[in-house]
């Protein structure tokens, strides 16, 4: 059995009990102040995952083997979370042992703390708004118009989708602006559809969280919105970390 | 806390969860790390997967 250990996530150093993650051989390797959650794992259900696009034509699934190994590193991730500010790692960050675990924290301890200090007392929210259009007859049959008036109607609808276009723009905005009132932070996802308003992830401190749900609840019930709300998830989302200067430049 | 909102389970949750874990989160580069290839090539088909998943949940 290949075996490696798998870096969930840095955290504070601090007395770890691995009580409440899903392995008990999860434990702290720790360096001046900052600790990297690891455990030592067998390596074969990643490598043996289903790299091919096609495994991924259907949606995903609970008993999917990257679903289930993507769960199990999101409740190692959450049980520190618990009580401790965390930078999650991504997910299949092997580290070659113990001696490379400790250089990792050192080269990395200044930006390291920092984003720490940074997500603490925070949690991560997902915000996915999307406009509902209002259903209308949209297949007029064009038999028995003229030219002139089939021109006219293509016009009438390509100014009406315009116009929807612009109001979600600006509805987006308005939303969005109402829910950073109360986040320290927001990530856009990059996903593009064309009814999604918004789709960002939202760092809330933990004493904001009634007000930012209060507001997307309110914001949710404005006609022509769906407001999806998923979390709380540890700062994900947040957690930019630099390549240190020295390892750039080996590399 | 409004534990209401404390939703991670369907499609929405899913699709929340495999962007997080898979893409999201800190990367750490360099000769510390022993890289897999099939989980880079996961990432790859997976962020297509999720732009994609986007028409379904609508």
């Amino acid at each position: 059995m290949t075996t490696g250990l798998c870096a969930y996530a840095i955290t504070r150093d601090h007395s770890f009990d691995a009580g409440g993650t899903p392995d008990p051989d999860v434990h702290l390797i720790a360096h001046v102040g900052l600790g990297l959650v690891v455990a030592e794992v067998d390596l074969a259900p990643f490598t043996e995952l289903g790299t091919e696009a096609s495994h991924w034509s259907d949606e995903p699934a609970e008993d999917d083997p990257l679903v289930v190994l993507a769960r199990r590193h999101d409740a190692v991730v959450r049980a520190v979370f618990r009580d401790r500010p965390v930078l999650p790692l991504r997910f299949g960050t092997i580290v070659r042992d113990r001696d490379a675990a400790v250089r990792l924290l050192a080269d990395r301890h200044a930006p390291a703390s920092a984003c720490l200090d940074r997500v603490e007392g925070h949690r991560e929210w997902s915000v996915r708004a999307r406009r509902v259009e209002a259903t209308e007859p949209e297949n007029l049959p064009a038999d028995g118009l003229s030219g002139t008036e089939y021109l006219a109607m293509r016009r009438q609808r390509l100014a009406k989708t315009l116009g929807a276009r612009r109001r979600g723009a600006e509805v987006a905005e308005a939303l969005h602006e109402a829910l950073s009132k109360h986040a320290t932070e927001s990530a856009p996802r990059g996903r593009r559809a064309p009814d999604l308003l918004i789709d960002a992830a939202y760092l809330v401190p933990e004493d904001q969280e009634s007000v930012f749900h209060a507001e997307a609840g309110r914001l949710g019930e404005e006609p022509g919105v769906t407001m999806v709300v998923t979390g709380p998830w540890p700062p994900y989302s947040f957690t930019r970390l630099e390549l240190p200067a020295k390892a750039a430049a080996d590399a | 806390m409004p534990e209401e909102y404390a939703i991670t389970s369907g499609t929405d949750g899913l699709v929340d969860l495999l962007d997080r874990v898979v893409h999201r989160g800190a990367v750490l580069n360099g000769d510390l790390i022993i890289s897999l290839a099939g989980i880079d090539l996961i990432r790859l088909d997976l962020r297509l997967l999720l732009v994609g998943i986007d028409g379904v949940l609508t």
